[in-house]
């Protein structure tokens, strides 16, 4: 029985957590379309991620504080420079990149199988990612269910809740930063290249049946569980890297989800 | 009585300065027209009040206790945002970002504003799907939410069409006497049609009692001469050049 294993019930747990994420932070990140950004953020997390090879520590650590720092840099970018905030994001996520393969190149010695950073290995997580993956998740479900008014509001309408009296600029400074945290605590289920897609399919495809955002929350949660549970069982059973299967999975229930509901809409008309 | 005063106000947008030495003030009920050219600084002045742009120089002065609604010229909101109208109309409550919930009540207020302005048909629709005149319905409705004193109104009826402008003017008068309005509009018609007293900004300002503006006024503020010309019912201001111009085609 493969839930015997220790490594598969981590895998579990992984799933659950990842979906919390998806599904509350994923649903922020595509209604305000900040898509690039978090992919972005991801990439350029890589420096982070060599740096932490060459100076020998948990490579999560220097990954969290290179994110943190580029989302707070596009954030103040985009108060300033609002046209040129694309730009300086993709300065950003080639400088992360290519600083670090140069790290990684520096460090003495074979250099080390960045796979698992790159496409993810859900079945490789060790504790302290579990810990860690838990801790982001529980942490968005309090930061956003406490206020969630009040984040409707000034996701909705900044200059509103401005008049409002809400402190707008500390509110995005806190989601910007979930974005970081976010990308981070997903890398090692899907990693770096492919974390955009798991924090923005299932939300896209919960789009096609909610127009409230509490419920698209709550169903790309759900559609993050089923995704992430059969593209990892998936990829267990046929033998293929797990990071990838889950977003085929992932991509072809968006697809599946979409034709349904066009075809379904053809058909009424039809009648 | 005396609710708001502006004294010498200076404002700029980055270097540059929009407004200078603007003096007026709104007593309780009174509806104020601002009018004036495109770029003249009549939204500044306005955001200015609601203290979402700060001023270099002068005063502006809110009586203790009075609460202001603002309905701004152009959507500013996120139209493609997950959220009903009646979502919308809600977060304009005073107790909104307070408190988690709402106060009691106020789905109550909501839904009896909602009526009021014809929305009742979409109160369950996603604000991306309404159209022009009805998203300015609803953020009319989000400012009376906060039973404001003084309502903030810049070119609040852009989208909606002659009649419905003008009814929409009149049920706020009619409604809430007691709430002070400063109208900021392009549409001389329904200026000189509902207000006490009438703003002419363009980088100064100058204020006039009464609804009516001479030919003479409307040539200082636009810096042009202007006349009001009917198009059917519809008043409609002209350049003085372009009037002869079609009266030498006729």
């Amino acid at each position: 029985m493969i839930f015997s294993y220790q490594f598969v019930q981590r895998a579990l747990i992984a799933t659950f957590f990842a979906g919390i994420i998806s599904g509350v932070l994923g649903t922020l990140i595509t209604e305000k379309k900040k898509i690039m950004m978090t992919s972005g953020v991801a990439h350029a997390s890589f420096g982070g991620i060599g740096l932490g090879y060459l100076l020998g520590i948990d490579p999560i650590v220097p990954a969290l504080g290179v994110a943190g720092l580029v989302v707070m840099i596009i954030k103040r970018m985009e108060e300033k420079l609002s046209s040129h905030s694309d730009t300086v994001m993709g300065m950003l996520w080639a400088l992360g990149m290519a600083l670090g393969m140069i790290f990684v190149g520096m460090r003495p010695g074979y250099p080390p199988d960045m796979t698992s950073y790159l496409f993810g290995d859900i079945l490789t997580i060790s504790g302290r990612d579990l810990f860690f993956m838990i801790f982001v998740s529980l942490s968005f479900l309090l930061i956003y269910s406490l206020r969630f008014e009040q984040w409707k509001l000034i996701l909705f309408d900044e200059e509103h809740a401005k008049l409002q009296g809400l402190s707008v600029d500390r509110y995005k400074s806190v989601f910007y930063l979930s974005i970081a945290v976010a990308v981070i605590a997903m890398i090692k289920v899907v990693g770096i290249i492919l974390t955009l897609a798991i924090l923005t399919t299932p939300p896209m495809t919960a789009k096609l049946f909610t127009k409230r955002l509490l419920p698209r929350m709550l169903v790309a949660t759900i559609f993050a569980w089923l995704t992430i549970f059969s593209g990892f069982f998936l990829s267990f059973l046929i033998d293929v890297p797990s990071g990838a299967m889950i977003i085929c999975v992932s991509v072809l229930v968006y697809f599946a989800m979409a034709s349904g509901k066009k075809m379904k809409k053809a058909l009424a008309f039809r009648q | 009585m005396k609710i708001l005063e502006v004294r010498n106000l200076d404002v700029y947008r980055g270097d540059k300065k929009i407004l200078e030495d603007v003096s007026f003030s709104l007593k309780r009920g009174e509806v104020l027209g601002v009018l004036g050219p495109n770029g003249g600084g009549k939204s500044t002045l306005v955001q200015t009040i609601a203290r979402l742009i700060p001023f270099a120089k002068g005063v502006v002065w809110i009586r203790k206790g009075e609460r202001l609604g603002y309905v701004p010229q152009f959507a500013t909101f996120d139209s493609e945002f997950p959220i009903t109208v009646e979502e919308v109309v809600l977060s304009g409550s005073a107790y909104y970002s307070k408190r988690k919930r709402v106060a009691t009540g106020d789905d109550r207020k909501a839904k009896d504003l909602i009526k009021q302005f014809q929305l009742s048909e979409v109160a369950d629709h996603s604000i991306a799907a309404l159209s022009g005149g009805q998203s300015q319905r609803v953020l009319i409705c989000r400012a009376l939410m906060g039973d404001p004193t003084i309502l903030l109104m810049d070119e609040p009826t852009a989208s909606i069409d002659f009649q419905t402008k003008d009814q929409i003017i009149r049920q706020l008068r009619d409604k809430k006497p007691e709430m002070a309005i400063i109208l900021v509009s392009h549409d001389l018609n329904v200026v000189n049609q509902t207000v006490d007293s009438i703003l002419c900004v363009n980088f100064y300002a100058d204020f006039h009692p009464g609804n009516q503006l001479e030919s003479e006024n409307l040539k200082k503020v636009y810096g042009c001469p202007i006349e009001v010309i009917l198009h059917g019912e519809i008043p409609h201001r002209v350049l003085e050049t372009h009037h002869k111009k079609g009266e030498d085609e006729s």
